[in-house]
């Protein structure tokens, strides 16, 4: 019981990250925190353990070291070898060669690495590969968002792959990492393939620029590629324009497109053919295409068309030949391919790899030529067991050294930072290597305990970088900031879920497709969960299972029946809970956050837990938004299952379980038609909405005639008239809303930018445009006549008062718009004008009245309007002079 | 007029107890309803009711009630079993609050201080003047504006909350700023850094305090005493106070991760809130707020502040005190399980508590989207702390009825915990740094009405900390539990 006690307090301290090597630790150290260390340490690994110091101590295995040549570059295997820590600091590789003098060290570590590449029988060459920085950015935000950086530093990493690997040999590794660290110490992040290689752009860029940091540029195979996010109607406009990306490509297809339709793609560097002669070209395209050769154009493929093939021949000598690309897409689907024929090419084929070269730029590896040497492998093959590599790596020997029970303390143990001949050194510092001192012998352990076990295995394979268990781990607070999601759901909308008694929350079938798959549920969560190896899953699953159903935990199966499925269906929507509030259901959105889909549930939780959880959400899950819904002395719904608490949450379960082919919940899916609004019979309809393209403060009103106008508060305009139907406000009244609103209805004009009111010096000068409160104008507000038709009022400089009033006028052609201006004020200020229209034509058709190229027909009354040229355009303008001026502008359109 | 001072109205309703009108039975313990009666007014088909304004008046019977979805309905014989419901205006964005001042109802929506009129008498407003529209809004639904309350100057305050989301017409100054308006109808930008801040009122005394909700730079929820030139610790408008009409000093970078009290080490004129609402104890968002000024009319509470929560659908109860010129208080729950997400609170006739209801787009408690309703004291007098004050060592607690000396006087009764909140980035905060304290001497008044309790232990009487009290086996002596056992009293100064 004391031991118990010891331990539960002990867990309270994080164990994060390793606490091998020196780092320094806040007192006391747990034996927990020094059972962690051991097993980092695989102090197993020599020293050969039975019992429950086998279970407790149980080490981490270390990254498998076939095909090493393939991933780890000599010189740097070399200095990995002479001194890990130099390079990694806190890193679970001992110092194997501790024990060596420093001299010899090096020499000892060479010949390690010719054994380890000879083994393999690979010695690689190292050579440039393409460099795509157009991945740069995307590379450096995956790393960060998507789970990388839970474990990993961005910029240590950075440094160390840029000396240790190579661009493919990375990509490589992290689409197969299972197979080099078969412990899930590196466990695979469901990734794309164009993922992957941004990520290891990224890591690797180091490799791509010199020492003085210039961007490095060589020829390898392959053209260099330019892409454009647009439209284009010709390859000449193309050719014209900058591009936002490139790269390069061994392909002279639409494959590295940069989206589906509007883009363009400009292909350059040599094609080399063997034999001379005469070569004929073939181009496919959808839509156009020009092929140039020797900088002649060879294939004109051009225009806004579908999938056209076309052909070019011409005489080539043997050898490199410049060749240019160019393609674009407009809408629809895309394709593009080119072929070649001719001597030595007896049937068209496309362009292999070796015949493409272009300048790109590119990741050098600098790496000196590293050949084999007899000697060198011989004396490296007797080092790796005399240093005792191989008790952790292959070929593995048995534990060589004295058994875990007959360990004591002493002065030259590897414990305590002197190592003895042969023996790897390590860095605990001093408390933590008394803690560890103290665990070795025959110590009393707390395997037993419930949930011990399972806690090592997760901490084992990583998955407190990111989950929290038992009030250990989760991200740091370094690292909590990474974690990224929807803010509307606070931290449970960005951090993974609590591992927290999961072996009795979720099935266990569930656990171990979670695990082995790198499932996830929370779609808001941008962190992805990895996948670990098969076995691994099983192992974690099951201990976890085992773990959180001790003392066993009895199975609770809600009883189906017509009324429970039927009062679990109420419960859920708006007639209930109102679980759709916040929880999407089979895809469907909720009617606010995002959370968690309800029609999942069933089939991944347990029902008893999801029984106690729904009593009491923060007994399981601390700082949840998730409400309480029952409450001891209080039913919300006292009439439905005789207010039973029990019965009620086990019909919501009975009605989950039907999962996605469950009728959806009352009020999920919002029937659009709900929200148009309509005006009234007698009186316009008002709405205060976001418009799009006008501002965030519109009032639109609706008139009974079926005409409709939005005035723009904010920029003090009547900005948009349109006939028949007013307005649909879901986005206004429906969940957060926040949407910015359109007209519902048809013919809506849109009237010229800017306040329809200004001051000018001259009556050609342009027209003030900009923030009208900087311009001097402020909105005054809205009177209501008899029939609730609102007149705008605005003041402006010098004290003048500007009305206007909008009125509907139903006419032969349909009904129009009558809009009347009232200047007041004492006296107006000097060059106070109207703009009513700007267009390139201005058709008269009667005195004070003029029809725009884009079809309105303004006719003014009351005043003086002419029509000026103001900045290649044409203007409607009507000067005001005197208070009392009344304008009436009827607009036809 | 006659004052009544909390003191004898607890004497009062002592008596009232000890002579057995509190009507408490022993047989079945006493809940909310005995004492708060939930009335909710019924609401005609047709008529939205999603709650944003809330005022009474004027005449006898009469609400006025502004909508999320831009109408402000009067309503008259509202207590009668067929109120009726007229449009008085349509068209309005989002107006979360109204007012009545100088026979203009005023009302903020997303992007102006409005004021409204009815001329003809018709029961529908024929004129909207533009008091102010100083500041501008991005398009974001977050852009909400809540007020407008008037201070002893005649200022209209107003508080603007920060954006969530796209700034579909670009990032605009003053988001996230309490700010006044002027009689000229300018706007002063009093105070920033706030962040949701759902209610914002004027105390009887002229005080003005407005709640915030947790999220990023908020750690709990919060009532906050605003003063010219505050800070309240959220980064997302502290540009604006680089322009000239700031009332508030550009506040530098915050400190990300500190404890609120640690990063007013940096920040002088960073403000600690007057009450921490430890966040699903006290609510999950703070709404509107109203002082008890029915000098008893409403129970036993009076000149107390009474505080929705949107979530919780309940009112919660604050007693403040203001020490060495800080105002500090505790809170308690009072009233839960309303039909809906409480926003909006304010006197109604008879000394009703109107509370405004809504809750689309984040949920609540409650089985209803919207509505209006109103909590009637029953009369009877419910066992609770009344006030909780801060002493040099400790707290002095006061209650509505006797409590039995013994128990008052056994330290073991008081289950104390003290914490704190950080100020950062992530979504709202853990209570933080946590250590012991201990009630070690309880000391009851003869007639068991109060108590003063030490305070001792490494977390005994924090500045800037909530101390949390658990009761649950305080009796009086009639053996009557208190209806709510737990008090959250957050310490600024000692007296």
């Amino acid at each position: 019981m004391v031991l118990r006690v010891l331990i539960l307090l002990c867990m309270s301290f994080s164990i994060g990250p390793s606490f091998l090597h020196g780092e320094t630790l806040q007192e006391p150290i747990s034996q927990n925190e020094a059972i962690r260390a051991i097993r980092d340490a695989a102090c197993l690994k020599c020293h050969s353990a039975t019992g429950d110091a086998a279970i407790t101590f149980r080490s981490v295995e270390p990254p498998l070291l076939t095909k090493a040549s393939q991933r780890y570059r000599p010189q740097w295997l070399i200095d990995w070898i002479s001194d890990p820590r130099a390079i990694e600091a806190g890193t679970r590789m001992p110092h194997a060669l501790e024990s060596v003098p420093e001299e010899k060290r090096r020499g000892v570590a060479t010949d390690i690495t010719h054994f380890l590449f000879a083994r393999d029988g690979a010695f690689p060459n190292w050579e440039a590969e393409a460099f795509n920085e157009a991945t740069l950015a995307s590379g450096e935000e995956l790393f960060q968002a998507i789970g990388c950086a839970a474990c990993h530093d961005g910029t240590d990493l950075t440094n160390r792959m840029t000396r240790r690997t190579t661009l493919s040999a990375l990509v490589e590794e992290l689409k197969n990492s299972h197979a080099i660290h078969p412990s899930g110490r590196m466990p695979q992040i469901p990734m794309t393939d164009e993922e992957v290689v941004s990520i290891a752009t990224w890591l690797i860029r180091g490799q791509s620029v010199d020492a003085q940091g210039t961007a490095i540029v060589d020829e390898i195979s392959g053209l260099r590629y330019d892409s454009y996010s647009r439209s284009f109607h010709s390859c000449d406009q193309l050719r014209e324009a900058d591009p936002e990306a490139g790269g390069h490509t061994t392909q002279l297809t639409n494959s590295v497109r940069p989206r589906d339709t509007n883009f363009g793609l400009r292909f350059t560097g040599e094609f080399s053919v063997e034999k001379k002669g005469e070569f004929t070209f073939t181009l496919s395209s959808d839509d156009g295409s020009v092929l140039w050769i020797q900088n002649k154009k060879l294939i004109d493929n051009d225009g806004n068309h579908g999938t056209v093939t076309k052909r070019g021949t011409l005489t080539l000598e043997s050898g490199w030949h410049e060749i240019e690309l160019c393609f674009w897409q407009g809408s629809g689907p895309s394709e593009l391919k080119l072929t070649i024929e001719g001597p030595g090419i007896p049937e068209a084929r496309e362009f292999g790899k070796d015949e493409l070269r272009s300048r790109s730029r590119v990741a050098i590896p600098d790496e000196p030529p590293f050949r084999p040497d007899p000697a060198n492998i011989i004396r490296g093959g007797r080092a790796y067991s005399t240093y005792g590599c191989n008790a952790c790596h292959e070929p593995k020997a048995r534990p060589m050294r004295k058994a875990w029970s007959e360990l004591t303390a002493s002065a030259d143990s590897c414990v305590e930072g002197v190592s003895p001949l042969g023996s790897p050194g390590y860095e605990f510092d001093a408390k933590m290597s008394q803690a560890i001192l103290e665990l070795i012998g025959e110590p009393l352990l707390p395997v037993s305990e419930p949930g011990m076990q399972a806690n090592w295995r997760v901490g084992d394979a990583g998955c407190l970088s990111c989950h929290v268990r038992d009030g250990m781990g989760g991200p740091d607070q370094k690292k909590n900031s990474l974690f990224t999601g929807t803010a509307e759901l606070g931290d449970e909308g960005r951090l993974p879920p609590w591992l927290t008694g999961v072996g009795n929350k979720l099935r266990s079938e569930v656990i171990h497709s979670t695990i082995a798959q790198g499932l996830k549920v929370r779609p808001y969560v941008v962190t992805r969960m990895p996948a670990y190896p098969e076995g691994l899953s099983h192992e974690i699953a099951n201990i976890l299972v085992a773990a959180d159903n001790e003392p066993p935990v009895p199975d609770h199966a809600p009883a189906f029946s017509l009324d429970a499925r039927t009062a679990g269906h109420q419960l859920v929507g708006i007639e209930g809970f109102r679980c759709i509030d916040c929880h999407t259901f089979a895809g469907q959105n909720s009617l606010g956050e995002p959370a968690y889909d309800l029609a999942i549930m069933a089939s991944r939780l347990k029902p008893r837990w999801f029984l106690e959880y729904m009593k009491d959400p923060q007994s399981k899950r601390p700082g949840t938004r998730m409400p309480t819904f029952w409450f001891p002395d209080f039913a919300m719904f006292p009439d439905l299952l005789e207010g039973d608490t029990d019965a009620q949450i086990d019909a919501m379960w009975t009605y989950l379980s039907a999962g996605s082919a469950a009728p959806f919940p009352k009020g999920l899916i919002i029937n659009r038609s709900d929200y148009d609004l309509l005006p009234g019979t007698e009186e316009p309809t008002m709405v205060g909405v976001f418009m799009r393209e006008l501002s965030g403060r519109v009032v639109a009103v609706g008139y009974p005639e079926r005409a409709n106008i939005a005035y723009d508060m904010e920029n003090i305009r009547l900005g948009k008239v349109w006939r028949g139907d007013f307005i649909n406000v879901q986005g206004t009244w429906a969940g957060r809303a926040g949407a910015l609103e359109s007209p519902a209805g048809i013919e809506v004009l849109n009237l010229p930018p800017g306040m329809p009111i200004g001051i000018v010096e001259t009556p050609q000068q342009t027209w003030p445009l900009g923030p009208v409160r900087e311009l001097g104008w402020r909105v005054k507000g809205y009177r209501r006549d008899e029939k609730r038709n609102p007149l705008f009022q605005v003041t402006g400089p010098g004290g003048v008062e500007v009305s206007e009033f909008i009125q509907p006028v139903i006419t032969e052609e349909g009904v129009q718009i009558l809009r009347r201006f009232r200047f007041e004020g004492e006296t107006l200020p000097l060059g106070l004008m109207m703009r009513l229209a700007r267009s390139s034509e201005m058709t008269p058709l009667a005195p004070r009245s003029w029809k725009t190229a884009e079809g309105m027909t303004i006719t003014v009354n009351g005043a003086q309007a002419e029509v000026v040229e103001v900045d290649g355009a044409l203007e409607v303008r009507v000067p005001i002079s005197a208070p009392g001026t009344e304008v009436k502008v009827e607009v036809r359109w | 007029m006659v004052i009544i001072t909390p003191s004898i109205l607890v004497l009062v309703f002592s008596l009232l107890a000890a002579s057995g009108e509190s009507a408490l039975s022993l047989s079945k313990p006493a809940t909310e309803s005995d004492f708060y009666e939930v009335v909710n007014i019924p609401i005609p088909d047709g008529v939205g009711l999603e709650v944003g304004g809330l005022v009474s008046g004027p005449g006898k019977g009469v609400i006025y009630a502004s909508t999320r979805r831009g109408d402000i309905w009067k309503i008259e014989d509202a207590y009668g079993p067929a109120p009726k419901f007229t449009r008085f205006s349509d068209g309005l964005q989002e107006p979360l609050g109204l007012c009545w001042h100088d026979d203009w109802l005023y009302t903020v929506q997303r992007g102006e201080l409005s004021r409204l009129k009815d001329e003809d008498g018709d029961g529908r407003a024929d004129v909207l003047e533009t008091v102010c529209d100083d500041w501008t809004i991005s398009g974001n639904y977050h852009e909400y504006a809540f007020g407008p309350r008037v201070d002893k100057e005649g200022n209209f305050w107003i508080t603007l909350n920060k954006p969530f989301g796209a700034e579909p017409f670009g990032r605009q100054h003053w988001r996230g700023w309490a700010i006044k308006v002027g009689e000229d109808g300018r706007m002063i930008p009093a105070a920033g850094g706030l962040r949701s801040p759902a209610g914002v009122e004027v105390s009887p005394a002229g005080d003005v305090f407005y709640t915030d909700n947790q999220g990023e730079w908020c750690g709990t929820n919060k009532l906050c005493h605003i003063e010219d030139g505050d800070y309240f610790g959220h980064v997302w408008g502290v540009e604006s106070a680089k322009l000239p009409i700031s009332r508030m000093e550009y506040p530098g970078e915050t400190p990300n991760g500190l404890t609120y009290v640690e990063a007013r080490k940096q920040i002088p004129f960073l403000k600690l809130p007057a009450v921490w609402f430890p966040y699903d104890k006290m609510g999950k968002s703070a709404a509107g707020m109203v002082w008890d000024t029915t000098e008893g009319g409403f129970g036993p509470f009076a000149d107390q502040l009474l505080v929705t929560d949107q979530h919780h659908a309940s009112v919660m109860r604050v007693d403040l005190e203001k020490v060495n010129g800080v105002w500090q208080g505790a809170a308690m729950r009072f009233r839960e399980n309303l039909d809906c997400g409480a926003l909006r609170t304010c006197w109604g006739d008879n000394d009703v508590l109107l509370v405004g209801q809504t809750n689309r787009g984040w949920g609540s408690r409650g089985k209803k989207t919207e509505g209006l309703a109103y909590l009637r004291w029953t009369g009877k007098v419910p066992v609770e702390v009344l006030t909780c004050r801060a002493t040099a060592d400790g707290y002095r607690m006061t209650f509505t009825v006797p409590m039995d000396r013994a128990t008052l006087e056994d330290v073991a009764t008081y289950q104390t915990e003290n914490y704190t909140y950080k100020l950062h980035e992530p979504y709202g905060s853990p209570e933080v740094d946590r250590q012991d304290v201990k009630v070690t001497s309880a000391i009851a008044s003869e007639d068991g009405l109060s108590v003063e309790l030490k305070l001792e232990g490494p977390g005994a009487m924090r500045i800037g900390y909530v101390t949390e009290f658990r009761m649950p086996g305080l009796k009086t002596t009639e053996g009557e539990s208190l209806l709510h056992a737990e008090v959250y009293a957050t310490l600024n100064e000692k007296p």
